[in-house]
């Protein structure tokens, strides 16, 4: 048995090895490293700079009596998109641009909020404090009226002033759990072990962690709650060793702690705390998108290590949207798409080919609702999709099927299909696109 | 009423009536315009005491009653007042004959009763407050009424010409000026978000009349149309809804009359009985009680039904808020849109209408109601939608002004904060904070004043109305040529822009005029009012630059008396034609112009300087010794070699060189004979600068490649090695050291295309352009380059290289491919405004040679070569315009100096 763990160690993932190598070749071959651009990490003095500098034209166009605006560059038209394939959606750099009056009935309420958003944020920046989204809106919720207006302005008010979120000094609340072979230390000093077994929340603050240290061979995003903790549960984080596949679970744990090169290395980056029926509910409403910090911390993993990262997301038109988002940004957020997002993520799964190809059960599948239809239109429309001819095959296929599968669907075929057999399968023979 | 009011009203009514069918049928949607006059003259009764003795007046302008045939006008107004016909003695009198009351008179009619002192005091606020009510309702009827007791006149005029109207859908327009309907007091001293009314119609309603009730032989349908308002309109940031604190009801017949009834027992107020059955108070939780406590006394019209509404007991300490608002609901009763109807079918639904109103409403009560709680609900809503959205708006203006406040208190950045004290123009924090809120408030008011329905309709200004008009004037009476852009921005800022050449046929223009007309020339005045419009920028592009000069109004006298030599000569020229300084307009307009240029011949009118004809000559001739001069420079050596023996190109060289270095001089030279200023340094002028000089280098030299597509093509074909070898011959630098040694190369490439270039296009081109124009400047230079080119014979006839008769026809066709080639050179170097690009194409061209068609049309491959010529052709001349688009050069020197010149619009600069 003490051969064992190296032979199908080695060959299990060579995939993943092969996949990791072409990576870093594109990389090489890519030239450096982007150029830095979108925002950087502003000064404080430089905040507080702009923010003055918009209050001084609100007040330079009162004094001329004209009805101040604030203008903010549209990220609601594709036309100033531009798609690299390197980056991922970008803002063009003469886009058009959005003016939020306040002379109008419409607007006027915009306006005054971003005012207020504003000058809060002044106020954090200037006593270098921090505060949440979540915070501000409560601050007086009955003026704000929803959470997501307080989301907006803030995402607003950072492309206005070119600076990114975390200078603004708000904080979005991190929904992701992160489980697996890593270690860092925050910028506090505490030093976070993520294990295997338990999860541990995303950091708030990304920017500020150092020493990353991790063996993953890769990384699994995964869209669900609920899958995540199965995966857990499953101990597939750690039997994603090849002494687990081959041999007994005991022997691969002694020697995975004995063997420090080839231990079950797997970080699973997810988002969505909450209950399944809660997800379901938010999914339904179409809110469920991927929280800043998770985004950031799997660019930063990937900046780091450059290990291989996949996604595990339903096959259908929401989860196709949620990896798009890590992959090459949201509209919302191309200003900063250079700080966010991940070209080199591949799907993993649940691809639309796979239900058939595991012959999952009709029972276990769900029609594509009208929304979902006009969602999956609109994703094939997008310019990212013309450079992944995978991608838009199975989105073909699930518009031809007008059928959806959850990753729940697995366990029609085996109660732990997809930790045992199908994420090893999938990740042993190169199953991503 | 008594028997003045009634009769007055009704022969008003009678009047109007016909009035309206004399005038427009009773086309709905036309108003009603004139003037009347009604007067009661009132004296102490000599028989009876406490008795007066009135004579009234009813008198109107001719146009209105041109049909009024008088006999059936008294028969029929006496059958509807039979109560007086007994006893007024009815006089009337024929248009002409009395002139007394304000020159109105071709309708006149006046009739004597006796009254009561107090009698006739109701009378005549009955009187009053029935043409109110016209008033509303026909905004352009003026009604003069005069009272004069025992002496004393009392006048009051009637009429909303003036106010804002609104335009009803069922084609009533009514006055919507809030005080008319809500008195001032009341309103209290705050600030109200408009002043208007904002009536909401209700569906309209065909209304059944009773059998019994219709005694005449009527008629069309008649329709009911309600409208409700809320008056006065929310007051601005008010935070509370107000409450509603009355309803009064107006009542209107067919044609926009009043309704009110005829006969003397019935109180105005009661022709509507009961509107209680017509509206559900309860659903708006009112409690109403009618008001009978009308005062008539009063500036307002004056409601036909009014009701005080009662407050619940709970709310009792908000009875007497002064702010309540008025529900006003006006009822229009009208016919069918379409419906004719004879005058007297008018009068006697009118008849109809106010006996019986209440039971014909009745008659449809459901429908009545719907329609009139429609109108309300309607009203309501908008209400309530203004005073949401200006809450809305309040929490909006504290939420921005707080947190600008918030920021600039709490900025350290002392910098920052003295900036924005000062662009509010404020001392301290406090004071700031006030500014911003009031500044903040004064848009926001504004902006939401012209987004909701309370617009007012800006007149335009009559000032700004003289300016447009006296604008087209000018076109059509004058050659002048006043480009007055209405820009609606600055309010009307009107620009004049005269060409230069223009100012003469103004003063010309100006003068004649004068002098034909003196009294008051409409073009004249209308230049004149033009000028004194508020903002006038006044343009003229003149010898002394362009001058560019606000003329404010009160100036224009004030200047016209300044002739002084200064430098706005022609400025003041302009100015000078107000209506003071008219008449010396005629005798000074040349002088005037002349003072433009003071320190140069001041007694000529021309403005470039000496006469045209002069200029020219200086020019052609300045051409001509250049060229000669070029030419000659070649031949100063004597000697018996060919021209292409590396001796004589070196000798050649440096000759031509001195000739082509001197010949700024000549241009030089030529300025300062003519005394053309041409606004930028030579050097510019003659195609040496930097702006723009990347494109003019390339882009021509592209152009030229396109039309020697097909030599290029043969070339290539020709080439005995393939492309890759030959570009690594070109590029090597043996190549080059090879061309840059050997002289003929040279003298091709290099010296001949600098040197002609410079001479015959940067030199000759500048002095030729003035005076012919550029177009024809770019066939007459090259005449020069072409016969300069003669100079070959000389040398051919000397070596006798062929036959003379040879010679001259090689000669004659180099000379004309030579003038092409100039005249294509030309166009370049004036299009581009560099030398860069047609010494690279002369170059070029020499490189090439005359295309070689003889030997294309043998070619072993010439169908592609041929389609290759004909393409290069094509796309050069598809491509000539757009490649040497002046745009992509910056401004060109020589279009500044034509347009300097008097020709504004030269046809190559654009």
């Amino acid at each position: 048995m003490a051969f064992a763990p190296v032979g199908p160690e080695a060959s299990f993932f060579a995939a993943v090895d092969q996949h990791r190598a072409s990576l870093l070749a594109a990389l090489r071959g890519g030239g450096a490293e982007r150029a830095g651009g979108g925002p950087r990490p502003a000064s404080s003095s430089q905040v507080l700079a702009s923010i003055e500098n918009v209050i001084r034209d609100i007040i330079t166009s009162l004094a001329r009596n004209e009805a101040p605006a604030i203008t903010i560059d549209d990220r609601s038209s594709w036309e100033n998109m531009k798609f690299e394939d390197s980056v991922g959606l970008q803002m063009v750099s003469h886009c058009t641009t959005r003016k939020i009056k306040s002379d109008s009935p419409k607007s006027v309420k915009n306006f005054a909020l971003i005012l207020k958003i504003l000058s809060m944020i002044y106020k954090l920046v200037q006593s270098n404090t921090y505060t949440t989204k979540r915070d501000i809106y409560y601050t007086d919720s009955q003026l704000f009226g929803n959470q997501t207006v307080v989301d907006s302005i803030v995402t607003d008010v950072s492309c206005m002033l070119k600076v990114p979120r975390r200078s603004l000094h708000i904080l979005s609340t991190s929904k992701g759990l992160i489980a697996g072979n890593l270690r860092y230390i925050e910028e506090d000093g505490t030093k976070v072990y993520c294990s295997c077994t338990t999860a541990v929340a995303v950091s708030s603050n990304i920017q500020g962690i150092w020493n990353l240290i991790t063996d993953a061979k890769f990384l699994l995003i995964v869209e669900k709650d609920a899958t995540f903790q199965r995966l857990l549960d499953d101990n597939f984080c750690s039997r994603m060793s090849p002494c687990v596949i081959v041999t007994d679970w005991e022997n691969g744990v002694r020697f995975m702690n004995g063997c420090g090169l080839f231990r079950p290395v797997v970080c699973i980056v997810q988002f969505f705390p909450q209950s399944v029926p809660v997800f379901y509910h938010l999914k339904l409403k179409g809110k469920g998108v991927p929280d800043l910090n998770t985004r950031l911390l799997v660019k930063k993993l990937w900046d780091v290590f450059h290990v291989p990262i996949f996604t595990l997301v339903d096959a259908d038109p929401h989860g196709i949207e949620i990896m798009c988002i890590y992959k090459y940004g949201s509209m919302s957020m191309s200003f900063e798409a250079h700080n966010l997002t991940v070209p080199a993520i591949r799907w993993l799964g649940l691809l639309p080919s796979d239900i058939k190809r595991l012959n999952i059960p009709k029972d276990a599948l769900i029609p594509l609702t009208k929304r979902d239809q006009m969602k999956l239109d609109s994703i094939l429309k997008r310019p990212y999709v013309t450079c992944q001819p995978f991608w838009r095959r199975e989105m073909e296929i699930m518009a031809d099927s007008k059928m959806k599968a959850e990753i729940q669907a697995l366990t029609f075929l085996s109660s732990d299909y997809l930790s045992r057999v199908y994420l090893p399968n999938k990740l042993k023979f190169g199953g991503w696109i | 009423m008594e028997g003045t009011a009634v009769a007055v009203c009704e022969i008003l009514k009678y009047l109007i009536i016909h009035w309206k069918c004399e005038t427009a049928g009773v086309s709905k949607g036309t108003l009603l315009e004139g003037q009347l006059v009604i007067s009661i003259e009132a004296l102490n009764s000599k028989h009876q005491t406490n008795t007066l003795h009135c004579v009234t007046t009813i008198a109107s302008a001719g146009s209105i009653y041109g049909g009024l045939v008088l006999e059936k006008f008294l028969k029929e107004i006496q059958s509807t007042l039979p109560g007086f016909s007994a006893k007024l003695p009815w006089t009337s009198e024929e248009a002409s004959s009395s002139q007394d009351i304000s020159g109105v008179t071709p309708f006149q009619m006046t009739f004597e009763v006796h009254e009561k002192p107090r009698i006739l005091m109701t009378n005549s606020l009955m009187i009053k407050d029935f043409l109110h009510k016209i008033v509303m309702v026909h905004p352009k009827i003026r009604f003069n009424f005069n009272v004069r007791v025992n002496g004393i006149l009392s006048t009051e005029l009637f009429g909303a010409k003036n106010e804002p109207t609104l335009n009803l859908s069922n084609g009533m327009a009514l006055v919507v000026n809030y005080q008319h309907y809500v008195s001032r007091a009341k309103s209290g001293t705050t600030e109200f978000f408009c002043s208007r009314i904002h009536p909401v119609l209700g569906p309209p309603v065909v209304l059944f009349i009773p059998d019994d009730v219709a005694g005449v032989d009527l008629l069309g349908e008649l329709i009911l149309t309600p409208a409700a308002a809320l008056c006065p309109c929310p007051k601005v940031f008010s935070n509370q809804l107000n409450r509603i604190s009355s309803v009064s009801i107006f009542l209107y017949g067919p044609s926009g009359l009043p309704l009110i009834s005829p006969s003397r027992e019935q109180p105005p107020t009661t022709v509507l009985k009961d509107t209680f059955c017509f509206i559900d108070w309860k659903k708006y939780h009112l409690c109403v009680v009618p008001n009978l406590d009308l005062n008539l006394d009063r500036d307002l019209v004056l409601p036909d039904v009014s009701y005080r509404v009662e407050c619940s007991k709970e709310d009792q300490s908000q009875n007497m808020d002064p702010q309540g608002q008025t529900l006003l609901l006006f009822f229009f009763v009208d016919f069918h849109s379409g419906f004719q109807v004879q005058q007297m079918e008018l009068w006697g639904v009118h008849t109809l209408l106010t006996t019986h109103l209440s039971t014909i409403l009745m008659e449809s009560h459901s429908v009545v109601q719907d329609s009139i709680e429609a109108a309300v609900d309607q009203a309501l809503e908008q209400h309530h939608q203004a005073v949401k959205a200006h809450q809305k708006l309040q929490t909006s203006l504290s939420v921005a002004v707080n947190s600008i406040m918030s920021i600039v208190t709490g900025s350290t950045s002392s910098s920052f904060r003295k900036s924005c004290f000062q662009a509010l123009q404020a001392a301290d924090t406090q004071e700031f904070g006030t500014k911003l809120h009031k500044s903040f408030h004064e848009i926001m008011q504004y902006r939401f004043l012209h987004h909701g329905s309370c617009e007012v309709k800006q007149q335009l200004l009559p000032e700004k109305n003289d300016a447009e008009q006296s604008t087209e004037d000018a076109h059509e009476n004058s050659s002048l040529e006043f480009l007055a852009g209405r820009a609606v921005a600055a309010g009307g800022l009107q620009s004049v822009r005269v060409a230069e050449s223009r100012p003469w046929a103004l003063s010309r223009a100006l003068s004649l005029r004068v002098h034909a007309d003196p009294p008051a020339p409409r073009a004249v005045s209308s230049s004149i009012k033009l000028l004194r419009a508020p903002r006038v920028c006044v343009s003229v592009r003149g010898g002394a630059g362009q001058v560019r000069e606000p003329a404010p109004p009160d100036d224009v006298t004030r200047t016209s008396g300044r002739r002084g030599p200064t430098g706005g000569g022609i400025t003041s020229l302009v100015r000078a034609a107000s209506p003071g300084a008219m008449a010396a307009l005629g005798g000074d307009g040349l002088r005037l112009l002349s003072v433009s240029r003071p320190e140069r011949q001041p007694e000529s009118a021309a403005l470039g300087g000496p006469g045209p004809g002069l200029c020219c000559w200086v020019s052609v001739f300045s051409c001509l010794s250049l060229a000669c001069s070029y030419v000659g420079s070649l031949y100063v050596w004597k000697s018996e070699l060919p021209r292409d023996h590396p001796a004589v190109i070196k000798r050649r060289f440096t000759s031509v060189l001195v000739v082509s270095s001197l010949s700024p001089l000549c241009v030089l030279l030529w300025r300062e004979l003519t005394g053309i200023q041409p606004g930028t340094s030579l050097l510019t002028l003659m195609g040496f600068r930097l702006e723009g000089i990347f494109p003019a280098a390339l882009l021509p030299l592209l152009l030229t490649m396109i039309l020697f597509l097909g030599p290029l093509m043969q070339l290539s074909m020709d080439c005995p090695c393939d492309l890759t070898d030959g570009l690594k011959v070109v590029l090597a630098p043996r190549s080059w050291a090879r061309c840059l040694t050997d002289m003929r190369w040279l003298r091709n490439q290099v010296i001949a295309p600098l040197t002609e270039e410079l001479v015959f296009r940067a030199c000759m081109l500048p002095m030729l352009a003035p005076c012919t124009g550029l177009g024809p400047a770019v066939f007459t230079c090259p005449l020069f380059f072409g016969v300069a080119h003669f100079h070959h014979i000389f040398e051919q006839l000397r070596f006798r290289q062929s036959s003379v008769g040879s010679i001259f026809l090689s000669a004659a066709f180099q000379f004309s491919y030579t003038a092409v080639f100039g005249a294509y050179t030309a166009f370049l170097f004036i299009r581009t405004g560099h030398l860069i690009g047609p010494v690279l194409c002369h170059s070029f061209c020499n490189y090439m040679g005359f295309p070689a068609v003889c030997a294309a049309l043998e070619h072993p491959q010439r169908r592609p070569l041929l389609a290759g010529y004909a393409l290069g052709v094509g796309l050069f001349l598809l491509l000539l315009q757009p490649l040497t688009d002046p745009k992509l050069y910056g401004s060109l020197p020589l279009c500044v100096l034509l347009e300097r010149a008097g020709d504004s619009e030269a046809p190559l600069c654009s």
